[in-house]
């Protein structure tokens, strides 16, 4: 699990240092999309029905072939088909709650950094309390006192991952508020939300696109976790996580059922951190990565 | 410095109360009573009714908030459903493990991240740089559990020269002191590689960019232009203030590196507080779970608090700033 | 200097242990004369809950108690006759109403103290209190009582007579007298006792650390003769891969009972024996007849018909099984060998659940009827792998012929308390060990459903008395034939689907001599087992 440093030490910044910068984020950018599609048109993409049961007894833990290009697992199930579908569930779920989260941090942060004061000590600590846990621990917690289902992993992974996003916004807006625009907006008589949200917020959109990049990463890595450990993603639904573990007895006999899967993960994490990386460059020039 | 950590301590007791405010509201927002939740109705009479009265079950809900405070932060924390004994006695001997896998992960992470990140920042450029960066975010991205699972299939079952399971071998006990020392060392190995090569990719590409900047500064020209040895530079001078923000972001990382524990415990049966919690999951043994989760708070915050004080011992501007103080 | 500090630290992982033997000798043509020492590791995935007898109910705790506590008689591999044990001899009444042992006088508990006859009835005692939560308790409700007629002579008196008396007499524990007659019965349940155990059998108890291990030693004063082994130590690792690897690597020694998706694996260790033997565990689909649903016999039998169980044998199993035919296991006298079977036809339950009213009307796949689609939750524990994947299986399955199931994996505990105490289910996925007396009271009597262990609210008064006839029926061609109608009814009514017999595979390591797991357990005169000196990987323990 890798940290969050939503602000890097600044650089110096050299013309073939900016090309490699944007680069990497065309290629995050590239590999997102494909991610995108392969979630939309899985259907259409995928050569067999995730949960088919095909002839298990003579099929099952088959080596890749022409006709299971990634293999088949323990029930006969053609591994590249649940892998393709994992990537609509993870990714789904990823989204819907980094949504969610992103939601909830801008709102909190922004009235944090805008109303100042006690409020935003407050809020602020809270938030410092939520942090101190680890939020694995923090989820574990969640997903066993309510019971499992797909509705309750993007609602845990939301409540859990907003927090930093609150911070980054807290800042931008502490930031912007001191902007003349602010003062005039509330010379004309704007009230506190409008100011707040029809002018404030839209700037600091950027930093927050580039959160909420960062964020699918890491939200993919935990319900990859999640599922692994049962307590996300029930089989026989395909999720990454929980194709991993499912491949666990057989690591050396039919280590595609658990490779594969795990690949999957890597790469889609690896895409949006180049695309958020690669969008922070573009965004706020002043800390870019070398 | 002495006020400045004093200040760091009285910080935390707050953060102490707020962990277990937090814990405290999880359990009143499962469904059912708490009461059903924490109490086996198969253990001693005497042993019910002492939860019931620490942990102020009864109580209308102020009180058994206070009392749940006092209970939590002097360490009763109740009885485990499934294994019939007070949850502190469990956890006692969980904590050690977690924190050794915890503290080898950490030098790991340091040690191989801060080393790929300046060579990566001396060698800048090059070939090497861009094979360090690729391999750091393959690192970097990969799910902790699959890493683990990865190693074990390479050096326990591929090649068996490493264990996969447990902190120690069945007869340790019968094992000489020197052998018992090995025996721990080679449980440790393949938790604490799955566990910290992810964050000392983090750490590498963080510190990679901190020596970028140091090696900008004056100071270092100037000692290059004295004519002092290339390495002197590095190690004496540069290394030494590039060190400082990788201080910070250890603290920071904490929290990662416990979920990171609670998945590589799981798949390597090591017997630390990530298994614990993991187990008393699967098994509804709620008081485990809640003072667990607690105590993942509590090491998180000593830790950040450890943290500072090394980051004050190491950094000489705050040692000099709070000495003027 | 970096370099060399590299390297120490690479010989310091690559060094063995000192003090255990690498060597890997070739097992001996001939076994030999036995020798003493070593060390025996069991691997086993969930800590034992007591080592009490009275109290445990799970695996571990019961294979742990086995060598610490010695029983009347010794049954032998073939589940008929006994060998003598705590008791030299035995006799019946001429009426059979009672039954006398006569003890050996040979016989101390752990702390030194003589075994009696008066801890035979004293036990006796404490196992029939309805406090003290003995689980099988309904198997002692046919004796009277136990006296002790001296310190060496016990006496069961009987309310009947029937054809397992002796099986009833001879299936609990004894328990020491002196240790346990200051606890209350209803606290047994707590007692330091199941923490820390005196029994009277081969091998003594040592320490144990929770969920890490658990360690005996062995009995100098046993009085068939110390056994060979020095210590067992059972190691808990929650988790079947990582004990499968363990078992490769030589950690563990004996793996007692390998779930289905390990065997293949494990078959293939070069330094692990093999043995495969014909289990007395069946796994079975159990229908909540309670629920509208599975009300009707029709609709239970077209269900039954859709699973095809072979298929889950030779997938599943990988053909390491066969199918479960009834409620009796084959080695049982009175086991029915001609049960007509409901056999796997998809074709045929359609056309069953059409005329009962289950037709796909709307044309989205599913079976509807008034407006409701046959839809349905099985539950199981998701602990167990098999039973896990059998849901799976069962799934794919009813869906092909327009039945919609949705596997849910629960914890054990919640699991049990569904399925037995509160009947909370639809369908569920388990399994039963069979008894090695004849017993269909437990399971399939209507009186049982309120006990307990009748999951799915079975009830047939032909069955009950049927059963309540052949269980005091001492002839026993006579008996034998109302069994058999019994059994037949019973797989005709379809309340479970019978699923599979597992052939048990248990795993020893190639030093270890003289192990012959059978079918009544993987532990088999364990006290004889032996490794030879030059072999001991434990020695200096």
């Amino acid at each position: 699990m890798a940290t969050r440093a939503y602000a890097m030490p600044a650089g110096h910044p050299g013309a073939f240092r900016r090309i490699a910068g944007s680069g990497t984020g065309r290629v995050g950018l590239v590999l997102v999309g494909i991610l995108c599609v392969i979630a939309l048109l899985n259907p259409v993409l995928a050569p067999h029905d995730p949960n088919e049961q095909i002839d298990i007894v003579t099929n099952r833990y088959s080596a890749p072939t022409s006709n299971h290009l990634l293999g088949t697992d323990k029930f006969g199930r053609d591994v590249l088909s649940r892998v393709l579908y994992g990537a609509r569930i993870s990714l789904g779920i990823s989204l819907a709650s980094v949504a969610l989260a992103i939601g909830l941090g801008t709102l909190v942060g922004a009235i944090a950094g805008y109303f100042g004061g006690r409020l935003d000590a407050v809020l602020m600590r809270g938030v410092d309390l939520l942090m101190a846990f680890p939020r694995l621990v923090l989820l574990l917690v969640l997903a066993a006192v309510f019971r499992p289902s797909i509705w309750l992993l993007v609602v845990v992974l939301g409540l859990t991952g907003w927090m930093g996003v609150s911070r980054l916004v807290r800042g931008q807006v502490l930031t912007l508020r001191e902007q003349t625009f602010v003062e005039a907006g509330r010379a004309l008589g704007f009230g506190h939300g409008r100011i707040l949200f029809y002018h404030i917020l839209p700037n600091a959109v950027g930093p927050i696109i580039v959160a909420a990049t960062l964020a699918m990463a890491d939200t993919i890595l935990m319900e990859a976790g999640l599922s692994f450990l049962g307590l996300g993603v029930q089989p026989p639904t395909a999720s990454w996580g929980n194709m991993i573990a499912g491949g666990r007895d057989m690591l050396l006999d039919a280590w595609w059922i658990a490779t594969f899967p795990g690949l999957a993960v890597v790469i889609t994490v690896i895409s949006f951190n180049l695309l958020g990386e690669g969008l922070r460059d573009v965004f706020d020039p002043r800390s870019r990565s070398r | 410095m002495a006020s400045y950590l004093l200040r760091r301590i009285l910080l935390a007791i707050p953060l102490l109360l707020g962990i277990s405010t937090i814990v405290f509201v999880i359990l009143h927002l499962a469904p059912g009573d708490p009461t059903a939740l924490y109490i086996n109705p198969d253990v001693d009479v005497e042993i019910q009714d002492s939860i019931r009265h620490n942990l102020g079950l009864d109580q209308p809900l102020h009180l058994q908030y206070v009392r749940w405070l006092g209970s939590f932060l002097t360490g009763r924390f109740g009885h485990s459903l499934t294994q019939h004994r007070p949850v502190a006695d469990i956890l006692a001997s969980a904590l050690p493990n977690t924190v050794v896998l915890s503290l080898a992960s950490l030098v790991i992470m340091f040690v191989a991240g801060v080393a790929v990140g300046t060579v990566s920042a001396i060698r800048r450029g090059t070939f090497t740089d861009h094979t360090t960066t690729l391999v750091s975010l393959f690192f970097y991205s990969v799910p902790t559990f699959w890493l683990a699972l990865m190693l074990i299939l390479l050096f326990s079952e591929l090649l068996p020269i490493l264990p996969a399971a447990q902190a120690v071998s069945v007869d340790h006990a019968s094992l000489s002191l020197w052998g018992r020392i090995v025996d721990r060392f080679r449980h440790l190995i393949l938790p604490s590689l799955a566990l910290g090569l992810g964050g000392a990719a983090g750490i590498a590409r963080f510190a990679r960019g901190s020596m970028l900047d140091v090696l900008g500064q004056d100071y270092i020209r100037t000692a290059r232009a004295k004519g002092l040895p290339e390495r002197s530079v590095i190690w004496k001078h540069a290394l030494r203030n590039a060190l400082i923000p990788v201080i910070t972001l250890l603290g920071l990382y904490l929290p990662f590196l416990f979920s990171g524990a609670v998945l590589v415990e799981t798949v390597f049966s090591w017997p630390g507080m990530g298994r614990v919690i993991v187990t008393a999951i699967l098994q509804r043994d709620y008081p485990v779970v809640m003072a667990n989760t607690f105590l993942f708070g509590v090491m998180v915050i000593l830790g950040n608090l450890l943290a500072d004080v090394l980051y004050c011992l190491v950094d000489p501007r705050i040692r000099y700033a709070a000495r003027r103080a | 200097m970096l370099r060399i500090c590299l390297i120490c630290l690479l010989m310091l992982a690559l060094t063995p242990s000192c003090q255990r033997s690498q060597d890997r000798a070739e097992p001996a043509e001939e076994d030999g004369a036995p020798e003493y020492g070593d060390c025996l590791v069991v691997g086993t995935e969930a800590d034992a809950d007591a080592l009490n007898p009275l109290v445990s109910a799970a695996n571990t705790g019961s294979d742990v108690y086995g060598q610490l506590f010695c029983q009347l008689a010794r049954i032998q591999p073939n589940m008929k006759d006994f060998d003598p044990w705590l008791a030299s001899r035995w006799e019946f009444s001429e009426d059979r109403k009672t039954l006398t042992f006569h003890l050996r006088d040979d016989v101390t508990w752990h702390d030194g103290v003589k075994f009696t006859a008066h801890d035979v009835a004293f036990s006796f005692d404490l196992y029939s209190n309805e406090e003290a939560g003995y689980k099988t308790i309904r198997w002692l409700e046919d004796i009277e009582s136990v006296t002790a007629v001296d310190s060496f002579t016990v006496r069961f008196h009987f309310t009947q007579t029937y054809p397992d008396q002796f099986i009833d007499a001879w299936i609990f524990r004894p328990l020491p007298k002196h240790i346990l007659e200051s606890v209350p019965p209803a606290e047994m349940n707590r007692a330091e006792f199941n923490r820390n155990p005196i029994g009277n059998g081969p091998f003594r108890f040592a320490k144990w650390i929770p969920q890490q291990t658990i360690e005996l030693v062995a009995n100098e004063d046993y009085f068939l003769g110390r056994p060979y082994l020095d210590r067992l130590v059972w190691k808990i690792i929650p988790d079947a891969t990582s004990l499968a690897t363990q078992l490769g690597n030589g950690q563990i020694d004996l793996w007692p009972v390998v779930p289905a998706e390990q065997k293949s694996r494990v078959r293939k260790m070069a330094n692990v024996n093999v043995h495969s033997y014909p289990s007395r565990v069946y796994h079975f689909v159990c229908w909540q007849i309670a629920d509208p649903l599975f009300a009707s016999r029709n609709v239970r039998r077209a269900l039954t018909m859709a699973i095809d169980r072979q298929k889950l044998i030779d997938s599943l199993l990988e053909g390491m099984g066969q199918p479960a035919l009834g409620p009796l296991p084959s080695f049982l006298w009175a086991h029915n060998p001609d049960l007509p079977q409901i056999e796997f036809n998809p074709d045929q339950a359609r056309r069953i659940l059409a005329e009962e009213g289950w037709i796909d009307r709307d044309g989205d796949g599913w079976l509807d009827r008034d407006g409701r689609r046959f839809e349905f939750e099985i539950i199981t524990n998701g602990d167990n792998q098999i039973r896990a994947d059998i849901t799976v299986v069962v799934q794919d399955d009813l869906g092909r012929i327009g039945v919609k199931v949705t596997p849910r994996l629960i914890e054990w505990t919640v699991f049990v308390e569904r399925l037995t105490r509160k009947k909370d289910f639809q369908a569920a996925v388990s399994a039963w060990v069979s008894a090695i007396k004849v017993d269909l009271t437990t399971i399939w009597h209507s009186k049982s459903i309120q006990d307990r262990y009748n999951l799915g609210s079975y009830s047939n008064p032909a069955v009950d008395r049927l059963i309540d006839h052949a269980r005091v029926e001492m002839d026993r061609d006579k008996a034998a034939a109302l069994w058999s109608e019994a059994q037949r009814i019973i797989v005709d009514d379809a309340p479970y689907a019978f699923l599979f017999v597992t052939d048990e595979m248990t795993a020893v390591d190639k030093r270890v001599r003289n192990v012959h797991p059978t079918t009544y357990s993987w532990d088999t005169y364990l006290d004889r087992w032996w490794v030879p000196v030059e072999e001991q990987r434990y020695s200096n323990w």
